[in-house]
């Protein structure tokens, strides 16, 4: 897929676990992990949101297009 | 609540149907052999179907029309399970999955099969009582509509399956 999920990385850098992200952006952690691992085919902007505002970052930092 | 209630319902009707058609077909078997021996059973061979004038024309061409007769009643059998398992399958909450599809792809299938079996039924049993002025008992073919609908169905439940599939990977 063209989009990258960099939340891998974003979570090393902040050095939250998936898990404590998970219950602070009240999602489970099954999700997260299909949002990690790019099986997601689509992202709330609330989620997105609260994960933002969760690592204190950018969307940019956590979404990336590649060209295929 | 409604709905899950009338499903029931449905499931328990579709049971009737089904033994109630197996019982239908096993006894026009049952009788055709019987009748193999003895003409007399062929004036009755379920609630006052009669082909003894049939029988007595020809055996071979009697043996066809019970064939026939089985094959419609069984296929009939066969659409009544399929609906069963349709509705054992259909989960009210997710209702668009797989199995649902393939089910509804299988009695539209059946249907259409059950049409051409009916149709090549008629014709045999029309060209032989025309022509030997013989008594007429038809089967109904004029459901093949339904097939075409229930196959439109299930390409919507196939779309559906996508759609569901795609909001269930929404994060």
């Amino acid at each position: 897929m063209a989009i990258i999920v960099n939340l891998d990385v974003m979570l090393a850098k902040r050095k939250i676990k998936s898990k404590d992200l998970a219950e602070i952006i009240n999602i489970t952690s099954a999700n997260l992990s299909v949002l990690k691992s790019g099986k997601a085919k689509a992202i709330r902007f609330s989620t997105l949101e609260a994960i933002c505002k969760a690592l204190n970052c950018q969307p940019s930092d956590i979404l990336e297009y590649v060209n295929d | 609540m409604k709905t899950a209630k009338l499903l029931k319902i449905m499931k328990f009707f579709s049971w009737l149907a089904f033994i109630g058609l197996l019982i239908k077909s096993g006894a026009i078997l049952f009788t055709y052999v019987l009748s193999i021996g003895n003409a007399e059973f062929s004036k009755n061979l379920y609630e006052g179907l009669n082909l003894f004038e049939y029988r007595n024309y020809s055996f071979v061409q009697y043996s066809f029309i019970i064939l026939y007769k089985v094959g419609l009643f069984a296929v009939e059998a066969y659409i009544a399970y399929l609906v069963i398992q349709l509705l054992q399958k259909l989960n009210l909450k997710q209702p668009f999955n797989i199995d649902v599809h393939q089910l509804m792809k299988r009695i539209s299938y059946s249907i259409f099969y059950l049409w051409i079996l009916a149709i090549v039924h008629n014709a045999h049993v029309q060209f032989l009582a025309k022509r030997y002025n013989f008594e007429m008992v038809l089967f109904s073919s004029d459901f093949v509509f339904l097939s075409v609908i229930i196959f439109i169905f299930a390409q919507i439940v196939k779309r559906g399956i996508d759609i569901q599939s795609e909001n269930e990977l929404t994060i």
